[in-house]
């Protein structure tokens, strides 16, 4: 219990002394300081397994594991990241960007061990308010617009989401039982809730951390914020605050799988998880702004892994593997990105050409993160589309299975018409040269992301291998 | 006061909690919004007082006091201090016109109620009678922040969207256990806080609240 109210307070702490670290070159190694630790405390809460708190607010379950793990590593990669970024961007303050990221790193870790719905929420909540200075970092027309869309569509989302919760502690009272919003009590209550207000429930959290998500017709905001926050803001959002999303879908998904009828939520999830992927896609192709495409990626991917809930069986585990595949491709892409940036001026594909020439470090790591991405071997995303493909040929839904297969490979297209350009094109003549220049801080936290997304497509590790097992069957039917 | 006295004033506190939804949803000037706002927060919490006083859960007093204090008092007087300072006096066009906007919160109530009656025939608590006002307040708050076109009038939506939520916690399960209640408030707090600091900045960067001075980031630029 001690251990994971400490992974919420490490971070709050390091919040602190963000806050009264007076200088602006001292202040963002709290960053990694932090994180290494929150680092090394999730592996040991992994390895521990402590027991639920009395109440059972508060637990850690395979799901929770897996989750912490991914952001852990990444926000770790991010604060390395970081240190060297602000150093080039000392014209601003970083002092709220150092305190934003470390509240939100406590607020995501909240979310993984929390199993009370109204807890969960406020865990959310919290991840959107405090990313909101950092999605406005530059201070300009452009960044105001993002934010404002940023935390609008994702409040109302969320409230919508609460509205839900509502729904469901009040479809308990129906059925005459005691209103609880703990996980485990309610999916024992699940088969004796009411199916209206279930559904009802459940459309609304779908819709609600669908806005978090990003899943379309919700996704507006994403290309945006994504565009304009710094890199390694984008890639907390993309594979941080997406997946905190995520796990309130998955959390409500558990509590509808164990009602007994499942045909409806399963439908709901691949149409949307369908929609969003074909929109992506359509977005994707001759896409010039490099952040933004990498923003309808992530709204694809989301909806891959919407996809894989409604589908259920294979892709369960397949959604699993994703959850890390995704979360770390997405790390080495935006942070990357943000390299490429620096070094152009330009987040434009048609200025920021042949970044191998300018930045190889960048360019050849812009490059694989492409190939991590898209899901060829032998990254560990290779197997996870693999295993959605699998499980919608042979669960009979060969329409599903031919659609996705036809969206991944216009986003694929789509992408590289992009990334090629950047990484091969030739530089342009007459524009001044940024002081960029690769350092190891700046490339080997994308490269150390890179070698753990290709390693653990060879190579699972034992331990790693049954706790995605053990996550994939808490999201099976529960008969 | 009998039980029945009780939920009789519970239901006049929800009208009125509708009326003024629907009045946010059609008043043009900026300082009547914040008024009509600030007795909303107030029915809000004298109807949490309600529940709680029937009901004997002597939290959903603390909430009540949270509400008065927070959409009262603390709310109204941020915005009404930043609407000061920024001087706002009327508002811009809406996007539909009143009688429209009128006609579709109408529709948007309709379906409230049409959605919650199963369920209301169901439900043995004081409370059921308001769960339908307390969907459609939250679909009239939505409804606010899409038609309308200026910053300001946008977040007063989203709060009173807020409201519609806190009534249906109260009417759902006699409200949230405390810790979420009081977590709820910080949020709410801390996003208003935000929201007003992007005023001062939206109106310096371009020289109006107008949301659609915003539309800069398009695809293909």
């Amino acid at each position: 219990m001690w251990l994971m109210t400490l992974l919420i307070l490490l971070p709050m702490a390091g919040a602190m002394a963000a806050w009264l670290i007076p200088s602006n070159t001292a202040r963002p190694w709290v960053l990694p300081l932090t994180a290494s630790l929150h680092l090394g405390l999730v592996v040991a809460v992994c390895i521990v397994s402590p027991p639920p708190s009395p109440g059972g607010w508060i637990g850690l379950d395979a799901i929770g594991k897996l989750f912490l793990l991914e952001l852990s590593v990444l926000f770790t990669a991010c604060a390395f990241y970081a240190v060297n970024y602000l150093r080039y961007r000392q014209e601003r303050k970083n002092r709220v960007l150092c305190m934003g990221m470390l509240v939100c790193l406590a607020a995501m870790s909240l979310s993984a061990v929390a199993h009370h719905l109204g807890l969960l929420w406020l865990a959310i909540e919290t991840t959107t308010l405090c990313m909101a200075p950092q999605v406005y970092f530059n201070h300009n027309a452009r960044s105001i617009e993002a934010t404002w869309k940023y935390m609008l569509i994702c409040s109302v989302g969320i409230a919508l989401a609460l509205l839900g919760i509502f729904f469901l502690a009040y479809s308990s009272l129906v059925a005459g039982l005691e209103p609880s919003l703990l996980l485990e009590q309610l999916r024992t209550y699940a088969p004796k809730l009411p199916t209206v207000w279930l559904n009802a429930a459940f459309c609304f959290m779908l819709v609600g951390y669908g806005a978090k998500m990003g899943l379309a017709p919700m996704h507006t905001w994403k290309p945006d914020a994504y565009g304009e926050a710094p890199g390694l803001v984008g890639a907390l959002l993309a594979g941080g605050l997406a997946n905190c999303g995520f796990l309130g879908l998955i959390r409500i998904y558990q509590i509808c799988m164990a009602s007994g009828d499942v045909q409806f939520y399963r439908a709901m999830l691949v149409g949307l998880g369908l929609f969003s992927i074909a929109v992506a896609a359509v977005f994707l192709v001759r896409q010039t702004d490099f952040k933004r495409m990498l923003a309808y990626s992530s709204v694809e991917h989301m909806g891959l892994f919407t996809l894989a809930l409604g589908l259920g069986g294979k892709a369960l585990y397949g959604a699993m593997l994703h959850l890390v595949g995704n979360g770390l491709a997405k790390g080495v892409l935006f942070l990357a990105a943000g390299n490429i940036h620096r070094a152009f001026a330009s987040k434009n594909r048609e200025v920021a050409r042949g970044t191998f020439r300018r930045a190889p470090w960048s360019g050849a790591l812009f490059l694989f993160g492409l190939f991590a991405m898209t899901g060829s071997p032998p990254f560990i995303t290779f197997s996870s589309e693999y295993s959605f493909f699998s499980a919608a040929f042979s669960e009979g839904r060969p329409l599903v299975g031919t659609l996705l297969a036809v969206s991944l490979t216009v986003a694929f297209l789509g992408m590289s018409l992009t990334v090629l350009p950047v990484v091969f094109g030739d530089p342009p003549k007459n524009r001044e040269r940024t002081r960029y220049g690769d350092t190891p801080l700046l490339v080997v936290p994308p490269l150390v992301l890179l070698l753990i997304v290709g390693v653990a497509g060879i190579w699972l590790p034992g331990p790693l291998y049954r706790l995605m097992n053990a996550a994939a069957a808490l999201l099976e039917v529960v008969r | 006061m009998s039980l029945t006295l009780a939920a009789q004033i519970n239901s006049v506190m929800a009208a009125l909690i509708l009326l003024t939804a629907f009045g946010l949803l059609v008043q043009r000037r900026i300082l009547a919004l914040l008024h009509l706002f600030a007795w909303q927060g107030f029915f809000l919490c004298v109807s949490t007082a309600i529940v709680g006083y029937v009901t004997g859960e002597h939290h959903l007093f603390i909430s009540s006091l949270l509400t008065l204090t927070l959409k009262v008092i603390v709310l109204p007087y941020i915005l009404y201090a930043l609407i000061h300072k920024l001087k706002i006096r009327k508002e811009i066009e809406t996007l539909v016109n009143i009688p429209m906007t009128m006609l579709i919160g109408i529709g948007l109530v309709i379906f409230s109620y049409h959605l919650t009656a199963p369920i209301t025939q169901l439900s043995t608590l004081m409370t059921r009678a308001t769960l339908a006002v307390a969907l459609a307040t939250v679909m009239l708050g939505l409804l606010m922040m899409v038609t309308r076109r200026h910053a300001v009038t946008q977040i007063i939506g989203f709060l009173a969207l807020e409201n519609g939520l806190f009534f249906a916690a109260t009417s759902a399960t006699y409200g949230m256990p405390m810790v979420v209640e009081l977590g709820v408030a910080l949020d709410l707090l801390i996003a208003a806080f935000i929201f007003g600091i992007f005023f001062f900045h939206i109106s310096t960067t371009f020289d109006s609240l107008d949301v659609d001075q915003m539309a800069r980031l398009k695809e293909g630029d």
